[in-house]
């Protein structure tokens, strides 16, 4: 009996101490509610539209990830939605990681799981709101096993298949994803030769989606070179960039760095990381064979190139960005950190168990064991609790939900076209999420199709977007009033304009309520079809005629994507398909076994 | 320890002395860590550094906050 519940506890502890971890860095997010910082901007229920599948002017950063959620929060709510892929997916790292250790003993797993959980990667980029990230993140653990398990022959594709979706939801996740994946297999040399190549068509077949939605852009891809030295991987606290990236820090944007990052703590705990990671290795080397370290080391060098590359050759970055299509991918170099992080966990993992282990008297031993496996978290305290507040839950004012009910009708009585979003700027910092950043909800809350600016600001910096018709907007919005305005509104496929009054309000209060930002836009001959507290919806005069431009292309361009959506869509459906096929059988095996 | 009148074996001896050092490096350390996680507790959270003012419409700064 006893041994039967030692057994279960054991079975357990992956999930109820990883669990433990997520509820206690999450903290306040958890309550009702819903997260919006920086990039994540949740919705009660977002609505489906043509733009999700990647048929918008802008560039598909978020192709399949708002597809996903979009039809998901159909089976439940936004708030519920968020909650789950927020647990979810820092439950699944801290399981991966144990199972990443699984051979080295309890203890070493139990100090990979909590360092893979707690460490500045995820707290960094929870802060700024990459959640399809830290899915990619969550995945990679479990992508390892897989691809191991994959090149030595066994037959797990459709598993590695899932995982490879589950950790695709954006371009650079995608890429970090197979990247990990393919090295995986393919350091198996010509013997996983096979597997590899049904590795590399996994890969294409679960991100054909964002693929084929940046193949149209054609050359749009193209960034601003500017942009790389401004986000490059930034010193932290008294760590110059190259140590603060080791240590799975560096984000550009100092704004989510956790407080003790920047004090003299962030330097002890990369010290004290690195000098159990040491311990460690010796442990690891003799573990593992030659392949299986390489598929860890090979990804994690690569990572750590990306993530510094910006800092040190920020012109051959700048140049790759501006010229190759798609090259804007690796200027927010410190994403591809992720490929960096299942190493150290290994080693800080293996480094704590042989340390312990080194200590004779058991008392002692526990003491020292128990102070090195907390001290992820007690290094970082201020990752607790929703990042010390930064995530806490809001509720999105009413006056959204009048302007979408206002919209809706407007749809209803036929009326077809996309949304504007005023102020023309990216980032707005609401009253009623505690004046925190984050990417303009309204456009998300609305139910059709919309047009908000990509330009980015970093430090009084303009980084200029990728999106041709958003800048043919603040052009026309800089140049032009009244029905002339209108009709340039009208031509670019825009039918309802929707002004958020304390965004304006804030912008006017720096002096920054330029006709550019379209903060008081003339539009006499529109209808207003919501007039609250915070937001106004207009309708603009029907132009009777299609946009300029969008009539050919748009059904071939239907045409492919649709083909690439059903591609990843087949592929994941018959993976799925094949996984739960086998476990039935299995099942049904040991049923008649027993 | 016994089984000579007294006299300890060398490899017990040994043995005794490791585990000695051994605990007393092991609740060294742990000392030290539990001290400087307390330290630096108190010192996060009582000097979070203040962000340098930014712009409404700033996506965040990449300048370091001042202490």
């Amino acid at each position: 009996m006893r041994t039967t519940t030692g057994a279960w506890a054991l079975r357990l502890a992956p999930v109820a101490w990883s669990a433990l971890l997520a509820l206690l860095m999450l903290g306040s997010a958890l309550s009702p509610g819903l997260v919006l910082t920086y990039d994540m901007v949740w919705v009660p229920d977002l609505t489906v539209r043509g733009d999700f599948l990647g048929l918008g002017s802008n560039l598909p950063r978020a192709v399949p990830s708002d597809m996903v959620v979009a039809l998901l929060d159909d089976v439940t709510t936004g708030v519920v939605l968020q909650k789950a892929v927020l647990v979810g997916a820092l439950v699944l790292a801290g399981t991966g990681a144990w199972r990443l250790l699984g051979r080295a003993g309890v203890l070493a797993a139990l100090a990979g799981s909590t360092f893979y959980v707690w460490n500045p990667f995820v707290a960094e980029r929870l802060g700024i709101g990459h959640w399809p990230l830290l899915m990619t993140y969550a995945a990679l653990p479990w992508i390892h096993l897989l691809a191991r398990r994959l090149a030595a022959g066994e037959r797990c594709l459709p598993q590695l298949v899932l995982w490879l979706a589950f950790a695709s939801l954006n371009p650079v996740g995608g890429i970090i994803a197979g990247l990990y994946a393919v090295v995986g297999v393919a350091v198996d040399g010509r013997s996983a030769a096979r597997a590899a190549a049904w590795t590399v068509a996994s890969v294409v077949a679960v991100n054909a989606p964002w693929i084929a939605a940046g193949a149209l852009h054609g050359t749009g891809t193209v960034s601003d070179p500017a942009a790389v030295r401004l986000f490059a991987a930034q010193a932290e606290g008294v760590l110059p960039a190259w140590a603060a990236a080791l240590g799975l820090g560096g984000i550009w944007n100092a704004e989510v760095v956790p407080a003790s990052r920047t004090s003299w703590v962030g330097l002890v705990s990369l010290l004290l990381v690195l000098a159990v990671c040491g311990a460690g290795l010796r442990s690891w080397l003799g573990a593992e064979g030659r392949q299986a370290r390489l598929a860890l080391t090979a990804p994690a060098a690569l990572g750590l190139v990306v993530a510094l590359a910006g800092t040190v050759a920020p012109g051959l970055v700048g140049w790759l960005v501006g010229h190759v299509p798609g090259g804007g991918l690796v200027r927010d170099g410190t994403r591809f950190l992720a490929l960096l992080a299942p190493l150290l966990a290994v080693l800080f993992g293996r480094g704590v168990a042989r340390l312990t282990a080194s200590v004779p008297a058991r008392t002692p031993a526990a003491v020292l064991g128990t102070v090195l496996v907390l001290m992820p978290v007690t290094l970082m305290p201020d990752a607790a609790l929703g990042l010390s507040g930064r995530l806490d839950a809001v509720d999105l004012p009413a006056d959204f939900e009048a302007a979408r009910r206002a919209v809706e009708e407007s749809r209803r009585a036929g009326r077809e076209g996309d949304v504007l979003s005023l102020p023309f700027t990216s980032y707005r910092r609401p009253g009623w999420n505690d004046g925190r950043r984050t990417l303009d909800p309204v456009g998300r809350y609305l139910p059709a199709d919309y047009l908000a600016s990509d330009t980015l600001v970093v430090s009084g910096t303009e980084v200029a977007g990728e999106d041709a018709r958003a800048r043919r907007v603040a052009r026309d919005l800089a140049t032009m009033t009244g029905r002339d305005l209108e009709r340039a509104l009208a031509g670019e496929g825009i039918a309802w304009v929707v002004a958020d009054r304390e965004a304006t309000r804030a912008l006017a209060a720096e002096g920054l309520d330029a006709p550019a930002y379209g903060t008081l836009p003339e539009l006499p001959g529109a209808r207003v079809l919501h007039d609250g507290e915070l937001l106004t919806v207009w309708e603009l005069p029907d132009p009777a005629s299609e946009p300029a431009g969008t009539v050919s292309s748009r059904p071939v361009r239907l045409g492919v994507l649709l083909g690439a959506w059903a591609l990843a869509g087949g592929v994941v459906a018959a993976a799925a398909l094949r996984v739960a096929t086998r476990r039935w059988t299995t099942s049904r095996q040991m049923r008649r076994e027993a | 320890m016994t089984g000579c009148y007294g006299l300890v074996r060398s490899s017990e001896l040994e043995t005794f002395v490791q585990g000695l050092i051994g605990g007393i490096v092991a609740v060294v350390v742990g000392l030290v860590l539990a001290g400087l996680t307390t330290f630096g507790v108190v010192n996060t959270v009582s000097s979070a550094p203040s962000q340098p003012d930014q712009s409404v419409m700033d996506y965040g700064t990449n300048q370091q906050a001042a202490e």
